[in-house]
């Protein structure tokens, strides 16, 4: 029974390289069709050959239909097979996508361009640009809960970038959310990202070792290495200070269901405790089954459905 | 199964054993009114205790008196080997009229008790136990709470037996009135009265049948008290509640309760006397489901008139009162405000809600969020606090319109709709940048997508490059190779610090020589101390001997197995005191046999180190 996890993931592909009408036909589509034990797949450059009934995978809009013209055809025994072919479809697929986001955006097709970044984003992984576009996507829809997901994230990757800053207060503003006004430390903490401050105290704890070996079988420039024995020391701990300032999103969730409701206790008929807007960012405390203890920039705490809300940082990701 | 056997056994040997003490002693009667004085309505405990005889009291019938049994208990005293047996009978006395009553002496057996008096007032009562009342069936004047008592009997489920009336306890039901408006909370107090003589069981929370009304959920661990109604002990469980009625109309009201209950088990008179047979009373029984309820009673539901309803009536009713505020008050256009709206009181929170302010030109406004504290354990008294992010369009707005709520009012049966004041802002700046939407955006409707969307702001604008993607957003430092890559650095340290010191070692010969001697050295005394373990005499003093070579040869500068006894005298000369005898011992053991005790070998041990570390 694996051939059906691998065909959705196959559908999920040609579901990402459908093209918006009026568009240049460079797009690549796909069929499957089960024939006894056997899978065949057809992949295609353009339109679908004539006569063939259209394919819709997900979306409605993944409708595929036209002239055949055909590059590969595959006959596959096994699931394994399938999911290469998935995956050389997604290589082809990648550099073409953004470009296709960005020209939906342009022609007004907010959706559609939110729908090419996130196909982006699950092909090749997190991207502060692509986030920032979806965020774009997600404003210009008047989605602002998913908008201010999306500018968290990319600010997350890329904290010091004025633009996504900017279009974050922007979408806050348009939820009707507070802007908060950044602390010093946080000021400073976006000055890099979290990896990059892990990175900078990594090299830093280097620097300190090495300096406190050199010092050693150097007696001579001992006042240097001590020099930078303790800059080592100085970045370090600067490292680490801003690694736990900028971990604050690590533990928060932005609220997505525009009717989502706080409980008091983690059960579906509990009494609602206080009720989050749409976008506003939650604080995650613990978890017990499908509910979490939140609380808001208020202080207002309560068990809150994991479907409505959507952590900033994902513990899990499909990459 | 072994063990009730046993315990069967002894306590029937006991109770066989207190039947044949008791027929020798003489057996007494008491009776006891408590209070001796009540008035019409009340009721008084008579208690007769019959000791040393295993006669049942036999009470009399006193005319304008209902005496009836409410239990027994039976004591056991050993005292010194003397055993006393003392059973009492409780019994409940309810006069049916006032007067002065004479109960005449209870005969057990040959014993009597002494008459007692009854005095009956024509007074309102001095019991200050609780006590339930016949059924009303209408509310009292005044408006005063409506109480619906127990009915008296318990019923039995349908596969069980039928319980006799009041046996197994009852409950209580106490509204504040009998007829109430649709969706009004309405506090009630819910009393089970559960005999303390009976052993029974709650085996679940009481459940009321009725569709016209809800009912709060019940709390499992209700308020636990004891009271004593008409000489009987209870064990009262109170639960504080709600009830909201649904429908309109009249609906019967009644709650009920299952019981699990132990009901004694008479035993054959044939076989054991009324003193077995009361003893056993208590211990042996068979379980029964029973239910306990309270009086079915009609509540009255009334519907929420429909003259003079408010527009923005959303179901509230009671009693509130409502307040607002707005922050920040200073602002630019396009700023968010929080208006926050307060609404205290005493009613059916879950019905009170608000729209707060409609969206129009000046006010782009979304849909308000709401929290509930409540300041009782009902949930019918508290404040709900709305909060609603406005924005204000254009610098010319000065005020935050006042925020309407409407309620009805159960006590004066009236709608009742209350204004806060405007409130004042200053908004500065101006609209560069309109709220796209603002105008048409109404409460309560959330931002929608495709009507609310957004054509001219500042968005900034898109980017044409992907840049570098990364697999994941957890950061760098939750990543376990990352964490344990951090270790390189310090086992880098700590290896090369390791070769350093080797290194050092290496290049100065002095030093290698030193620490080569006082490697051979501590082989020898190793080697030493094995002989000595061995009682090998001979090897013992050749290791030393080697050892002081080792010594003697680093401070001269010379091999140590050139050093002989000849060289250490003449270099020595009388320091060589100790040395000299060691060589000389190592000599002689070349060629001859010696032989030292255990003892004398610890000595020359300690000798040997002692040169060996002053010749260090």
């Amino acid at each position: 029974m694996k051939t059906p996890v691998h065909l959705r993931t196959f559908s999920t592909v040609i579901g990402i390289n459908r093209r918006p009408s009026g568009g240049p036909d460079n797009s690549l589509s796909g069929r499957a069709q089960r024939t006894g034990g056997r899978w065949k797949i057809s992949l295609h450059q353009g339109q679908e050959p004539q006569g063939s009934p259209p394919v819709a995978f997900g979306h409605p809009a993944n409708k595929l239909s036209g002239p055949p013209n055909a590059i590969v055809s595959l006959t596959l025994r096994s699931g394994r097979i399938l999911a290469v072919a998935a995956w050389l479809l997604v290589g082809h697929a990648q550099a073409a996508t953004l470009d296709d986001a960005n020209r939906a955006f342009a022609a007004g097709h907010y959706h559609e361009s939110a729908l090419d970044c996130q196909s982006v984003l699950a092909q090749n992984g997190y991207s502060a640009p692509v986030l920032f576009d979806l965020g774009n996507s997600f404003y210009r829809e008047g989605d602002y809960a998913e908008a201010i997901l999306a500018y968290e994230r990319a600010r997350w990757l890329s904290p010091h970038d004025p633009d996504i800053a900017a279009n974050l207060q922007l979408a806050r503003k348009q939820a009707g959310l507070p802007v908060p006004e950044p602390s010093a430390s946080e000021k400073f903490a976006r000055f890099l990202s979290a990896s990059g401050w892990a990175w900078l105290g990594s090299g830093a704890w280097t620097l300190l070792c090495l300096s406190l070996l050199a010092r050693t079988i150097l007696p001579p420039s001992r006042s240097l290495c001590s020099f930078t024995a303790f800059a080592g020391v100085l970045v370090l701990f600067t490292a680490v200070a801003a690694m736990v300032v900028s971990s604050t999103p690590l533990r928060q969730a932005v609220v997505i269901d525009k009717n989502a409701s706080a409980l008091i206790s983690p059960f579906p008929a509990a009494q609602a405790a206080f009720s989050p807007a749409p976008g506003e960012i939650l604080t995650v405390q613990k978890i017990y089954n499908d509910f979490l203890f939140v609380k808001d920039a208020s202080g207002h705490a309560g068990w809150i459905s994991q479907t409505q809300i959507v952590p900033i940082i994902p513990q899990r990701d499909n990459g | 199964m072994n063990m009730r056997i046993h315990c069967t056994s002894w306590t029937l040997a006991c109770a066989f054993l207190t039947a044949l003490t008791l027929e020798d002693r003489a057996a007494t009667v008491t009776a006891t009114l408590d209070p001796p004085e009540i008035s019409i309505g009340d009721s008084a405990q008579l208690t007769v205790t019959v000791s040393g005889s295993q006669e049942q009291p036999s009470v009399p019938d006193v005319d304008g008196l209902d005496i009836t049994s409410v239990g027994q208990s039976t004591q056991i005293e050993i005292i010194n080997g003397s055993m006393t047996a003392n059973a009492s009978s409780t019994y409940q006395v309810t006069p049916r009229h006032d007067g002065t009553f004479v109960i005449p002496a209870i005969h057990a057996g040959n014993a009597a008790s002494q008459p007692i008096t009854l005095h009956v007032d024509k007074g309102s009562g001095t019991a200050a136990t609780a006590q339930p009342q016949p059924p009303q069936t209408s509310p009292p004047p005044g408006g005063g709470p409506v109480v619906l008592p127990p009915p008296g009997p318990a019923s039995a489920p349908p596969d069980a037996s039928p319980a006799p009336q009041g046996r197994f306890g009852s409950i209580e039901v106490t509204l504040p009135k009998d007829e109430f408006y649709v969706g009004e909370l309405v506090p009630v107090q819910i009393k089970a009265y559960i005999p303390q003589d009976v052993e029974s069981s709650v085996t679940d929370l009481p459940q009321f049948t009725s569709d016209g009304f809800t009912l709060n959920s019940l709390s499992t661990k209700p308020e636990q008290t004891a009271e004593v109604v008409n000489g009987r002990p209870y064990l009262v469980l109170t639960w504080h509640s709600a009830l909201t009625g649904v429908k309109t109309g009249d609906y019967p009201f009644t709650l009920q309760m299952p019981l699990t209950v132990v009901v004694p088990q008479q035993l054959p008179r044939d076989a054991f006397n009324d003193f077995f047979n009361n003893f056993f009373r208590n211990t042996m029984g068979t379980k029964k489901n029973v239910t306990i309820q309270s009086a079915a009673q009609t509540l009255k539901v009334l519907p929420l008139p429909q003259t003079n309803r408010p527009a923005g009536f959303a179901g509230a009713v009671g009693q509130f009162e409502i307040e607002a505020s707005a922050t920040p008050t200073r602002v630019n256009v396009g700023d968010p405000i929080t208006l926050r709206l307060k609404i205290t009181g005493t009613g059916n929170f879950d019905r009170v809600s608000s729209d707060m302010l409609p969206g129009d030109s000046h006010w782009k406004t979304y849909s308000p969020k709401s929290h509930f504290d409540p300041s009782d354990t009902l949930g019918d008294q508290g404040t709900k606090t709305f909060e609603q992010p406005i924005i204000p369009n254009d610098a010319g707005v000065t005020s935050v319109p006042p925020v309407s709520f409407s309620y009805f009012d159960p006590d004066i049966r009236q709608y009742v709709t209350r204004s806060t004041a405007p409130l004042a802002v200053a908004v500065s700046g101006s609209p560069a940048n309109p709220i796209p939407g603002g105008a048409v955006v109404t409460a309560p409707a959330p931002p929608q997508p495709s009507s609310a969307s957004p054509t001219a702001d500042d968005l900034r604008i898109n980017r044409l490059e992907p840049g570098s993607f990364v697999s994941t957003l957890r950061p760098l430092y939750l990543n376990p190779w990352f964490v344990a890559g951090q270790a390189l650095p310090l086992l880098a340290l700590l290896a090369g610090l390791a070769w350093y010191r080797r290194q050092e070692i290496e290049s100065q010969p002095h030093r290698r020589r030193a620490t080569a001697t006082q490697q051979a050295i501590r082989q020898q005394i190793e080697a030493m101390e094995q002989a000595m373990r061995n009682h090998q005499t001979d090897a013992f003093f050749v290791h030393a001997r080697n050892a002081l070579q080792q010594r003697l040869g680093q401070q001269w500068n010379l091999r140590p197995e050139t050093i002989t006894l000849a060289d250490v005298e003449a270099r020595l000369g009388q320091d060589s005191q100790n040395v000299r005898p060691i060589f000389q011992m190592a000599d002689q053991a070349s060629y001859s046999d010696l032989h030292f005790g255990d003892a004398d070998l610890l000595q020359w041990r300690q000798v040997i180190l002692n040169e060996l570390a002053e010749e260090n």
